[in-house]
């Protein structure tokens, strides 16, 4: 019975991923005035989800090399380093995400502040 | 070596990451349109996780954040790429051909 759950679970997701890459191809198609075939669309679909697998494997390993069992930035920004782009665009992605922590803290912090001086006056 | 002999320098420079060489037009694209394509969190997320060898390796909130970008940039790369494959072979549609000559590039590239 597990196995039937693990593989609708499977499927669920493949089709979840093929969805999302038939919108990219069909924005990409009209771009450009050229239509992506279904077959295009199967093959970049199920080339996405087996890379997936490696990114997973490749996520995992690295979390386990740094001695921690919850995956964070650092080794999403290793499985990048193949091409000095993807690295610089990973990298920019993840300052911009710290930049967003660090003013919703600060946000939340001037908030506690003014309550904190209300509830003084 | 073999990267080198099937994508010529010339053309290499060019259309590697033709999305990420033009930062400028991307950001434009993100203020115009709201509706931006990207992979849901949740999936990306359960898609990962089911991917793990170990049940105890769970995924950081950022991480799933940079991972669908990561997925949304391969996603566009095999599209746009396969797409200049098609047109520089003068064809209307893109055939899985096309998508079949670009992958080794573009699987050595990621």
């Amino acid at each position: 019975m597990t196995e039937d759950a693990d593989e609708t679970q499977v499927r669920r997701l493949k089709a979840a991923v093929h969805y999302t890459v038939g919108r990219f191809c069909q924005k990409i198609g009209e771009e450009h005035r050229r239509e992506f075939s279904r077959q295009a669309v199967a093959a970049i679909a199920e080339t996405t989800f087996r890379q997936c697998d490696i990114f997973a494997k490749d996520l995992e390993a690295f979390a386990r090399h740094g001695k921690r069992t919850k995956v964070s930035v650092e080794d999403v920004k290793l499985t990048a380093r193949r091409s000095a782009a993807l690295s610089n665009y990973i990298q920019n992605r993840s300052e911009e995400l710290a930049l967003q922590h660090n003013d919703l803290k600060k946000t939340t912090g001037k908030k506690r502040r003014n309550t904190e001086e209300d509830t003084r006056e | 070596m073999a990267a080198m002999l099937l994508c010529p320098p010339a053309l290499e420079e060019v259309s590697m990451y033709s999305c990420l060489c033009k930062p400028a037009f991307v950001k434009t694209n993100m203020a115009a349109t709201k509706q931006e394509l990207c992979f849901k969190k949740e999936t990306v997320s359960k898609l990962l996780s089911s991917f793990f060898k170990e049940d105890k390796t769970k995924l950081s909130a950022d991480a799933v954040v940079l991972m669908t970008e990561m997925l949304k940039v391969f996603v566009t790369e095999a599209a746009v790429r396969s797409q200049k494959q098609a047109e520089s072979e003068d064809c209307n549609q893109v055939e899985i051909e096309h998508f079949e000559k670009i992958l080794p590039q573009l699987l050595l590239d990621f």
